[in-house]
């Protein structure tokens, strides 16, 4: 295949290469949490010294603190995890993956990082308008968040809104593309269950991304509408119900976790096979049952409404469906654990944080069993064990994912490796003081302390002796996990420069990206691969190597 | 240290959410221990020796796919388990309430909590109700109904003591329940956690012989001044209730010049405390 140089703009400014594309998400979403990492670190700061000037922010107020907790949840979820795991790793991988030359629409595919760059400067101009940037909590709710009267950002909440409804519309676009290159572009030869295991996640992923968010597009119209028009959809003085807008944000909310989960699930199969040197463990079987959590996932949502005052007797259905979806998972969760078996494990950096997630995401996901219990949750409802569970769920999912996948990936994008020294520095530096922060948290949680308060010298029973403490240690923790991140910025920016050069296969895997050359030249292969098998044959007991790409003939 | 946690126990449902917690901290705290021995064991078992090659195991065989499925089968009885507890305790707090033995109405709005006590004829909506701002009191150990409701946005009434928590929404009525211990139970708990409280860091306030108070939460983000909406739950003896109740009743009778009533901040008219909310949320 004849592939041309590009020049700078056909590069960089309005690429439509997949691999640039996929490169402009990942470097603003790192770039987000970067800011979402700044946010925490300031009302953590807060949280631990009340009334104290922070370094490098100044006087936290109430209002400061409550946009600053909301838009750190929101950057986290919207601007770094969708970007990174679905966006830049989708848009990178499934081409080169399912070895064709680029995604079938690479104008749409443009368009959407545009509308997505697009909605990160509409988030941004949210805080400097006139009122401040919104504070009502990244759900929203209404009446608080449909009332500039109530919330006191006229302008703050409804751009934030509108960023969050682009955002959407971004990876909307961005999805369709997805799907329809990976139903129609695969190579010669690849039928659906050779499909690698990130390619479908990232698939499923999407597909139940589009499912379940026209809800929520329709309750965010709704609710600029009572913003900006005064209706009343959600206020009960104009005949509306709040609660309509919860069930919409939800239907909607939790198949999002799932968005992000998925995705991360693919990276991780990729990447525990070549440093474990085996093949996947029951793939179709997580094939199939990553379909089943995808639907079972949309029936869960009111589990965040036990107590809003929905009917109660309605709580335990939900409660059962939430409890229930704890067995998909531990069926693919366990698929990946056996993938260990046996295997010839190196640790390196990517593997490090494969390992990281598969032992920190058990705390996340068994403390869930707790706030899907509707009993126990009438306790825990907004309390800092819902915080540090669900921190124990996306951290490993978002962060730890991430990183595994940018670690992994990293020669194939951009020709060089990275340090390993630095990676490991890296990694270490995140995982230990991550326990650090959260810890504290189930505690102080267990022992009745609720989510969004500024400051909890209001509140006596929770500055019993040692809780204080125990905040000082979240934050310490925090600051300490922030700065290893420097090794990080300098590993991943410093490389592209410095780093050894990369062949084409460093990591001696299977799948069609690493038959490209590093980096993947623009129209990605010199010739398009024909595929003969599965992308995990490691390891054959009937071959000296230990690997079997898919697009080599068998010999036989 | 988990279990220890918990605040003490100060109503009579916090002791099966107690049960309920530990039934699924000793479940998970199980599931979790085997499973990262079992993930930790592959891990050192399987690091790279030189020369020797991986296992080829493909997971597709009903016998490789056992130890998923025996996996499947602990998780199905842990969540039977949960499910049966979970639901036993929620419709006991949530489903069925026990019939009242004195009532109380409490108006959320930003940012802070309107009471309503029934005042001597034991109702609420009447004209002797008294209101008061931030602080529920209550005789211990009476089966208590509270009226929920919220003159603005979302706001959750909770005492984290009873393990009470219940979202609070405009235009809608939400009854929620709770029965401390006994006086003197309450009373020993206070001192306890004040005694605590007296080795480092501050007292949690000092209650007249009579009272003990605890903490009641807004759980639920309700703008700027969410963090400071704190208020008070103060038991009373049952003696010391009805004098409370006799000091702070509006003058009703016809005698009373109107001065008085406007005099006293606290108590108000029925007519006047549904009013008075609303008032208080303008800025």
């Amino acid at each position: 295949m004849a592939h041309h140089e590009m020049t700078f703009s056909q590069k960089y400014l309005f690429p439509v290469d997949h691999k640039y594309i996929g490169l402009q998400y990942m470097w603003t979403g790192l770039f987000m949490a970067a800011v979402g990492g700044f946010m925490a670190y300031v009302f953590r700061m807060q949280l631990a010294f009340p009334g104290t000037n922070v370094p490098l922010w100044g006087l936290v107020t109430p209002a400061n603190y409550n946009a600053l907790i909301t838009n750190h949840g929101t950057i986290m979820i919207f601007w770094v995890g969708m970007p990174v795991l679905i966006a830049a790793f989708g848009n990178i991988l499934i081409p080169l993956m399912i070895g064709c030359d680029d995604m079938v629409f690479p104008r749409l595919n443009r368009l959407s990082y545009q509308l997505f760059l697009l909605s990160t400067i509409v988030l941004f101009l949210s805080y400097i308008v006139p009122g401040g940037g919104f504070g009502g909590s990244w759900t929203s709710y209404p009446p608080l968040s449909a009332r500039a009267e109530y919330n006191l950002t006229p302008f703050g909440s409804s751009l934030w809104l509108l960023a969050v409804a682009l955002e959407i519309i971004a990876f909307l676009v961005g999805g369709i593309n997805f799907l329809t290159t990976t139903m129609n572009s695969r190579a010669p030869g690849m039928r659906m269950l050779d499909i690698p295991i990130a390619v479908w996640m990232i698939n499923i992923g999407v597909l139940l991304f589009m499912f379940s968010v026209g809800p929520l597009v329709a309750g965010a119209i709704m609710l600029l509408l009572d913003q900006q028009l005064g209706t009343s959809f959600y206020v009960p003085s104009g005949g509306g119900d709040p609660v309509l807008f919860q069930h919409l944000f939800w239907f909607f909310g939790h198949p999002e976790v799932y968005v992000l989960l998925l995705p991360e699930m693919g990276l991780l199969a990729e990447v525990l096979t070549t440093f474990s040197r085996k093949k996947l463990f029951g793939y179709k079987t997580i094939v199939y049952t990553t379909f089943m959590t995808g639907v079972l996932s949309m029936i869960v949502w009111a589990h965040h409404q036990f107590i809003a005052g929905i009917d109660p007797r309605m709580a335990t259905i939900f409660s059962v469906t939430t409890i229930m979806i704890s067995l998909p998972i531990a069926v693919i969760y366990f698929c990946y654990c056996a993938t260990l078996y046996g295997g010839s494990i190196e640790l390196t950096t990517p593997m490090l944080w494969a390992l990281g997630f598969i032992i920190e995401f058990l705390v996340g996901g068994l403390t869930g069993l707790f706030l899907g219990s509707s009993g126990m949750d009438i306790y825990f409802h907004d309390n800092t064990f819902v915080v540090a569970h669900f921190h124990y769920t996306m951290m490993p999912i978002v962060w730890f994912g991430a990183m595994a996948g940018v670690y992994y990936w990293y020669p194939k994008i951009f020709g060089r490796m990275y340090s390993e020294t630095l990676g490991k520095i890296h990694f270490w530096g995140t995982v230990i003081p991550f326990n650090g922060i959260f810890i504290p948290l189930f505690a102080l949680g267990i022992g009745g302390q609720h989510r969004k308060i500024y400051d909890y010298n209001h509140f006596p029973e929770l500055m019993q002796p040692g809780m204080q403490d125990l905040r000082i240690f979240a934050t310490y923790s925090l600051i300490v996990m922030l700065l290893f991140q420097i090794p990080f910025i300098i590993n991943f920016v410093g490389s592209i420069k410095s780093g050894e050069p990369a062949e084409a296969n460093p990591w001696k895997a299977n799948s069609l990206e690493w038959v490209a050359s590093s980096p993947a030249p623009h129209g990605n292969f010199e010739t398009l691969p024909t595929v003969y098998r599965g992308p995990y044959e490691y390891s054959r007991p009937d071959m000296e190597e230990d690997y079997l790409p898919q697009n080599v003939p068998s010999k036989a | 240290m988990w279990l220890d946690a918990l605040p003490p126990v100060g109503g009579t449902f916090a002791g099966s959410i107690d049960d309920l917690f530990h039934t699924i901290t000793y479940l998970m705290g199980f599931c979790f221990v085997v499973s990262l021995l079992i993930i930790l064991y592959l891990i050192v078992v399987g690091l790279r020796k030189p020369g020797v090659k991986a296992k080829y195991v493909t997971g597709e065989s009903k016998a490789e796919l056992g130890f998923v499925y025996t996996v499947l089968g602990i998780f199905v009885l842990c969540d039977l388990i949960i499910d049966v507890q979970t639901h036993a305790v929620w419709a006991s707090v949530k489903e069925t309430l026990p019939a009242a033995q004195i009532k109380a109405r409490a108006i959320g709005q930003q940012w802070a909590w309107t009471f309503v006590h029934p005042g001597k004829d034991g109702e609420v909506g009447t004209e002797d109700d008294i209101s008061t701002v931030n602080e529920l009191h209550l005789p211990a150990g009476l089966v208590t109904h509270v009226e929920l409701e919220s003159s603005d946005v979302l706001h959750s009434f909770s005492i984290p003591m009873f393990r009470l928590k219940q979202d609070v929404i405009p235009g809608r009525i939400i009854t929620s329940w709770f029965k401390s211990l006994s006086f003197a139970e309450m009373k020993a708990i206070k001192d306890a956690m004040n005694a605590r409280a007296n080795d480092g860091g501050a007292l949690l306030g000092a209650d007249t012989p009579g009272t003990a108070s605890f903490d009641i939460q807004c759980t639920e983000m309700c703008g700027v001044g969410h963090g400071i909406m704190a208020s008070k739950i103060i038991l009373h003896t049952q003696e010391d209730y009805d004098n409370w109740v006799a000091q702070n009743s509006p003058v009703t009778d016809t005698a009373a010049p109107a001065e008085a009533v406007a005099a006293d901040a606290a108590p108000a008219e029925a007519g006047a405390a549904e009013a008075a909310p609303a008032e208080a949320a303008a800025p």
